[in-house]
Order: structure tokens, then sequence, then C-alpha cells
């Protein structure tokens, strides 16, 4: 039986979605990854309904989650996540271009366990991803249910 | 018998001798018979010679004169007699009213035989009817001389001071009331006073008025308008009350007052308004802040994630000129970053809460000149740090203003084998601390020293010094929020000092 962590990536912006799998296959993580293109469809994905219904079915290890999205905005999903008593363990770290304060706020107010501002310097893109990944995909003991096993 | 009638009777003989005499006469007069019976009249009854201006002798002698050559009675007026006073007791004249009637007494052949001299003594009447006109008078004249003071009151007030009739015209007005409408008087009496209210006054005028008509009472504090002869309106403030049926009334021209009111009110409204319009920029500011914050650095983010992608796949086709080029783009773009970081925490800083609390400067610096030490390795710097007072600042922003000025010192002596930095205060200021921050660095030459302070204004070149030019317009910005001001003062080559005031907490004030 092999465990496979898989990663929820929520951003509607191509060049970001390519950097950060970029970043992610460089930190030589084995994850899965679904990318999620705006708000709505990774409430789709997470509530496996709408193209997600037939998906296989456990929560992600690790949201990765940008703010600014169209449809549904990150932190509505955030908010929806944390309300929801299945969802609510799941990890969520939001992963913005935003400094603002209020976004930082309101984060970890809606129950954000990280925020992370992405570096403008692809170095330190890289680094940070890293380290994301191996943290809450590997190092973090996900809660149960979050583990997808697949036959094998 | 005769003698001892109730009447004061005298009874001379034709020619005036006293032949016989009353006791109510003797008694009255402070005579004694056996003193002047035979005696002629005017030797014993003589003018007051204190008195010049009597006319009792004169006076007699000529209603007896009359009787003598009419023989008919004469009734005199009330005279003014004095009777001498004996010497027994005290001598002098006393002060005497008579009211006499002289009476012939003729025989059968129709002759003068006596002439019956009756009197009453009315000194008393006289003396209380004197009494009371003196009184009368004096009542009088302190009436005129109060209506005399009341009436130089009246002319001289400045209040507006009026006497109005319940019929609705005025009575009596002082002259100011000419000199703030311009009416003269006449003007002002012949019309219903409401006829000189602003319209929208005279309701609520009519109304004041009827309740002064209904009881006598007391009006304080109404308000309203009076028409002037050049058609403005003064406002004036009114104090009434009703006696008597007439209205006393005193009012104020308080129109300037009135005016400046208006004129604060106006500001006021317009500040509100402006202070709204401030608020509405300050959201879109907000706005703009954070798209400038998401959207501008994800592209960034992509041109230099995608030049390092480029590089590293594409590394061993590339020659140094195509190497170069890539690394400036991507240098450019996180220059860019840093720019767009720094634009964003000058707009934070405008923003951002204030938290002014009670700080010890001398602790602050020591603090971040340490952090600074430990990050300059082996360079000479001599640190000269004065005494500092306590301020009244914002600790996170006052530290921001320090590490500013510190680095921008550390930075711009550099080049100096041995850098010399001094922080202090200037000596006492009585409403304001002024602190200090100076080097020996390169300097700066004053003709630019306002660019100092400006967002991205540079006075040297990025290979020279980096940095993108917010480090001193945050200082400013922050110092001008507490209610200081930040300045500097420099020589090229010969260093440069950064001052910064912060105003000192009412109680600390010499």
């Amino acid at each position: 039986v092999t465990e496979i962590k898989r990663i929820l990536l929520a951003e509607d912006n191509a060049n970001d979605v390519e950097l950060t799998l970029t970043a992610l296959a460089d930190s030589n993580l084995a994850n899965e990854v679904v990318v999620a293109r705006d708000g709505a469809e990774a409430l789709d994905y997470l509530y496996q309904r709408g193209r997600y219904a037939a998906r296989p079915p456990g929560n992600p290890a690790v949201v990765l989650l940008d703010l600014k999205m169209p449809k549904v905005d990150g932190l509505e999903v955030l908010r929806q996540v944390k309300a929801d008593a299945d969802l609510k363990t799941i990890p969520v770290v939001v992963l913005t271009s935003s400094r603002e304060e209020l976004d930082l706020v309101r984060s970890y107010e809606l129950g954000a366990n990280a925020y992370v501002v992405k570096p403008v310097d692809f170095h330190e893109f890289l680094g940070a991803i890293k380290e994301l990944g191996v943290f809450w995909a590997v190092l973090n003991e996900p809660p149960p249910g979050s583990v997808l096993r697949t036959p094998g | 018998l005769f003698e001892s009638a109730p009447g004061l009777y005298l009874v001379l003989a034709p020619d005036l001798t006293i032949v016989a005499v009353s006791e109510a006469y003797l008694r009255a007069t402070m005579t004694k018979r056996d003193e002047i019976l035979g005696r002629r009249l005017f030797d014993v009854f003589p003018d007051n010679p204190d008195d010049p201006t009597a006319t009792g002798t004169h006076n007699l002698r000529t209603s007896l004169d009359l009787v003598r050559r009419d023989r008919v009675a004469n009734a005199m007026a009330i005279q003014k007699y004095d009777i001498r006073r004996p010497e027994s007791e005290g001598g002098g004249f006393e002060e005497r009213f008579w009211s006499p009637l002289n009476s012939p007494v003729l025989n059968a052949n129709g002759e003068l035989e006596y002439v019956i001299h009756r009197v009453e003594d009315v000194t008393e009447i006289v003396r209380l009817k004197q009494l009371d006109s003196d009184q009368r008078r004096l009542a009088d004249e302190l009436r005129t001389r109060a209506e005399d003071e009341i009436g130089r009151f009246f002319s001289v007030s400045l209040d507006l001071l009026c006497i109005a009739g319940l019929d609705g015209y005025f009575k009596l007005l002082n002259p100011a009331w000419e000199k703030t409408l311009g009416f003269t008087t006449d003007e002002l009496v012949s019309r219903p006073f409401v006829d000189f209210v602003h319209p929208e006054d005279r309701s609520r005028t009519a109304d004041q008025a009827g309740k002064l008509a209904a009881d006598e009472t007391q009006i304080v504090d109404f308000v309203n308008r009076y028409l002037c002869a050049d058609g403005s309106y003064k406002w004036l403030v009114w104090k009434a009350r009703s006696a008597h049926g007439l209205i006393y009334a005193a009012a104020r021209d308080v129109t300037d007052e009135r005016l400046a009111q208006e004129e604060i009110r106006h500001l006021n409204a317009e500040l509100e308004h402006r202070v709204a319009d401030l608020g509405v920029v300050n959201k879109e500011l907000e706005a703009f802040s954070y798209s400038v914050s998401h959207d501008l650095r994800a592209p960034l983010r992509h041109v230099t994630g995608f030049s390092e992608m480029l590089e590293k796949r594409a590394a061993g086709a590339l020659d140094d000129t195509a190497r170069r080029y890539l690394s400036t783009i991507s240098e450019s773009a996180r220059q860019m970053g840093r720019l767009i970081d720094d634009l964003l925490s000058f707009s934070r800083m405008a923003r951002a809460e204030m938290r002014e609390t009670r700080l010890d400067l001398s602790m602050l610096v020591s603090e971040v000149q340490r952090e600074f030490q430990g990050r300059i390795g082996n360079r000479d710097v001599v640190w000269k740090l004065g005494h500092l007072p306590h301020v009244q600042a914002d600790p996170a922003l006052l530290r921001l203003v320090l590490v500013n000025l510190i680095s921008n010192a550390l930075k711009y002596s550099g080049m100096r084998p041995r850098s010399e930095i001094e922080i202090a205060a200037l000596p006492n200021g009585s409403d304001e601390t002024v602190v200090f921050v100076r080097d020996n660095g390169v300097g700066f030459d004053m003709r630019y020293v306002e660019k100092l302070f400006g967002v991205f204004q540079r006075l040297h070149r990025q290979e020279d010094f980096e940095g993108t030019g917010i480090g001193l317009a945050n200082v400013r910005r922050i110092i001008q929020r507490h209610g200081g001001r930040a300045w500097a003062e420099g020589v090229p080559d010969a260093g440069a000092t950064f001052f910064f005031s912060l105003p000192k907490p009412k109680e600390d004030q010499a």
C-alpha cells in the first residue's frame, strides 16, 4: 500500500501555476498536484462535485490557496473550508502576491495555517515552495481521511 | 367775659392803642396783659428784624387803614407775622402764620369807636402744608433726576432699547436704533414694528409679542432679524418684559457673531465634506495599493521566474552576452520589486494607525545602534551618542526613522577609513525636542536639499549607493504624522546632518 499525499493548488494565473509546479517538481516531491483555476473549482474539488464529482475520495494533504481569483476568491474558499466540519482539518497555506496586512489578518482570522507571500525573486520562490511542499506534504502528519490509498 | 372768650381778640382804639385783649390772644402771642394794654399795636408787635422779607406790619397797617377809612370789615389773607419770644424763653422771634379779620365798631353816630382785630393762629396748618409741598417737591425732584438718569442711560446704551405698545407700535426708542438700523425714529414709530421684522421671523415675533401681551411675563434669548434702511437685515437677540400694558425690551445686535458662526458652520460643513472626500480617496488609494501589491508583483515574478528557467534550460546554448542580458532582466525585475515594496510601505506608513507612548529615546537609539553594529562587520565606526530625552511617539514608527537615518549615515560614510556618527538632541527647546544624526560621509549640496525627502528622489547614482530613495520620504512622513518636522544640512564631501523634531507632551513643556 503506497500512500500518496495529494496537493490542491488553487491558482488562476497560468504562469504562476507553471512556476509553482516547476518548483514543486524541483523539490522532487512525488505528490500528485491538482490544479483548480478559480475558487469555484477549488470548492468543487473539495466537495467532490461538478467535474470532480467522480474523483477518488479523500481530502488533500494541503491546499495552496491564491487569494485573488475569479468567481470565488481565496478568502471565501478559506471561509467555507474552515466552516465545514469535514474540511476544516485540511491545512490551508495562503500563497499570494499580496503583502497587504489586511489580507494577512483576515486569512489568519479565517483559520489559515500559514501565509506566504510569493517572492519576486525566482530562487527565493523556489525555496519557499520547496519548504512548503516538504513541510505540509511530507513532514506534516495529515489528519485522518486526507490519505488516499491507491491499490498497488 | 370778653377776656375769657375762646377766640383771639384784640380791641384797638382808633389810634391803634391796645385797649383790650383776650386770654387766648395773650397765650398765642406770648404776651401779658399789663405789658401790652395802653401801648401802640406796632410797638408791641414789630416785624421780625431777622426776616428782611417780613410784610406783617405793612399788610396789617394797610388793612387797619382801610377799616378806619371805610368803616367796613377787612379780612386779610394768611399772613406770616413773627412773634417776639420773651427773653425768659430764649428771646428772638418765632415764626407764626395768622388769618386775621379786622372789624370796625361804630358808635350811634356812625363814628369809629374801636377796631376789633380777630386772628386765628394757622401756623400749624401752614407748616403742615409747607411740609407736604416740600415733600412733594423733593419727590418730584428725585423723580425728575431718576428720569434724567434713565434718559441718559437710555440714550448712551449700545443696546437697542424700546418701549412698545400692545397696539404693535414702538412708543419710545433710544438712539441706538437709528444707528443700528439706519431708519429714523420717526420712520420706526410710524409703522407696526413687525413690518421691520424679516418675513420669515414675523410669525415667531408675533407669537412672542402675543405672549407678552397676554400676561406680565418675561422673554429672554429670543432672536429675530430686523430690516435696515439699506435693505439688509440685522440679527437681534431680545430680552423683554411687559408691564402696565407696555412692552419693555432690549435688543442686542449679534449680526457679526451670527455671521462668524455661520462662517464657522460653513467651514465645518466644507471640512466634513473634504474629510469624506479624503476618506473616499483613501479607500481608492487602498484599492490601488492592493492592486499594485498583487497585480504588479505577479508579472515581475514571472519575468524573473521564466528568465531563470530559460537560463537553466538553455545555458549551454547561450554566449556570455546573452547570459548577461538574462541576468540584467532578472536584476531589473528584482529592482522593480523593491520599488513596489517600498512604495507600498510608504503608502502603508501614511495609513498605519499610530499608538503614541512615552519612549526612552536613548534606549531606542542604542538598541538600533547595536543592531547595526552587528551587521557592519569590521568597519571602523565611531559612535557618539549624546543624551536623549523621553519623547511621545509610536515606538515602531520612530524606530523606523532611526533605522533609516542611521542606515543612511553608515551607507554614505562607507568610503571613509573611519565613519563618525553622532546622535544627540539639540539643547532644550521649550515646546519640541530636536534630535539629529550626523555623519562624516559624502554630504550633499544644499541646493538639492528638498529632493532628499521626495519619494524615489536620489542625489546619488544607483551604482554609487544602492537604495530606492524611499527612506527619507518615510522619515519625513512619519515625523509629520507626529506633528514634527524633518530637515537636513550638508556640505559636499563634508558630511550631512539630519534633524527631526517632535512636539513635547504638554506636561513636559517648559
